[in-house]
């Protein structure tokens, strides 16, 4: 019998094989006494491994502070929770419906307004700002509407990109100050 | 205490019951706690890294899925907090560095540490330090937490084939690190 790969019998000692495999490698371990080694030296390297991660420290007894924190702070962090679920909900609902509102009819100001709105929500945008323009430029030439609607269709993913980017930021932010 | 017994406590903390998270705590702070210690070098660091980390626990109790182990949901939480430590202080290099060697003179005198000694455990943890954070984590959660890999799988969120290369390959990385 063909002897069994090192992965194999690495997933046989962290016990991740199925029963049927498992037994095909325990008769092929009772036979070969070369992969009996081979078992034995990934047995001894993951108790090495186990033994390497052990940190001989007592651990602190923290329930009395976290609970203080927690009371003292008066956590209600359920609606807080379900407000910024709305507001995100929210915005994305209206920029769905504006959004293809604004491509179509108002493609010389849409720039301009996303622009605008992308700088109050973070500086960050500038570089999306940059990169969108210099799309624009270069796909808005000559004002072919298919065109202007796929450059417009990049502007609203670089905004919807430095939105996330900045909501990630905020919430991070947020569990920081705590 | 066991899995089950944990799901009455949740509930009674999202009705508001504050005092229900104290059992929560006592049950998961050590292990939450030695996490932290492997992750960050001070045990300072590890305290206030323990502390947040429940606190994000209890403010995210809301958005925890009973179809999942809850054991698995913590661990989850801890670790992306302790990956965003790092990231933030940009200290992967120096993890485990510093207090794991302080606390080689207090293993010195034991004779646990004289036999692993000859294991080259030390070796193993100089190593440690040299391989990437990905592999340290799955190793760590499998041999010193006993995760199974649909557990691992589930605290990265990643598929549980990728835990077994990650694994696999982690093992690899450390030999190679060893030999030179």
């Amino acid at each position: 019998m063909k002897c069994f790969s090192e992965k194999i019998y690495s997933l046989f000692l962290d016990n991740e094989l199925n029963s049927e495999e498992k037994k095909e490698v325990i008769f092929h371990l009772k036979k070969c006494e070369k992969c009996r080694i081979t078992v034995e030296i990934l047995r001894l390297e993951n108790l090495k491994i186990k033994k390497s991660f052990k940190i001989d420290y007592n651990a602190p007894d923290l329930t009395g502070i976290i609970m203080e924190k927690i009371v003292s702070k008066k956590f209600s962090p359920l609606w807080k929770k379900t407000l910024w679920s709305y507001f995100i909900y929210g915005f994305f609902i209206i920029a769905g419906i504006l959004a293809p509102y604004f491509t179509v009819n108002y493609i010389k100001s849409t720039f301009v307004f996303y622009s605008i709105l992308s700088y109050i929500f973070t500086p960050i945008f500038f570089f999306f700002s940059s990169i969108s323009f210099l799309i624009r430029k270069i796909l808005l030439s000559g004002y072919d509407l298919n065109k202007v609607i796929i450059g417009q269709i990049f502007l609203i993913t670089f905004l919807l990109i430095n939105l996330i980017i900045y909501l990630v930021e905020k919430f991070k932010m947020k569990e920081e100050i705590k | 205490m066991k899995e089950d017994e944990l799901i009455p406590m949740i509930r009674e903390c999202l009705n508001g019951n504050k005092e229900a998270f104290t059992k929560i705590v006592r049950h998961f702070q050590k292990q939450v706690f030695i996490l932290c210690l492997q992750f960050l070098n001070s045990p300072q660091d590890a305290e206030d890294a323990t502390m947040d980390i429940f606190l994000k626990i209890y403010s995210s109790l809301n958005s925890y899925n009973p179809d999942y182990k809850f054991t698995n949901w913590v661990f989850k939480i801890a670790i992306n907090h302790l990956i965003d430590i790092l990231r933030k202080r940009k200290r992967e290099k120096i993890f485990f560095s510093e207090f794991l060697e302080k606390m080689k003179h207090n293993e010195l005198v034991t004779p646990e540490f004289i036999f692993f000694k000859k294991l080259e455990i030390n070796r193993i943890r100089n190593a440690m330090k040299q391989i990437p954070l990905k592999y340290k984590i799955v190793l760590m959660l499998k041999y010193y937490h006993d995760f199974s890999y649909e557990q691992i799988a589930e605290i990265l969120n990643i598929p549980r084939n990728t835990v077994a290369s990650l694994i696999f390959r982690g093992k690899q990385e450390l030999r190679k690190r060893i030999k030179k």
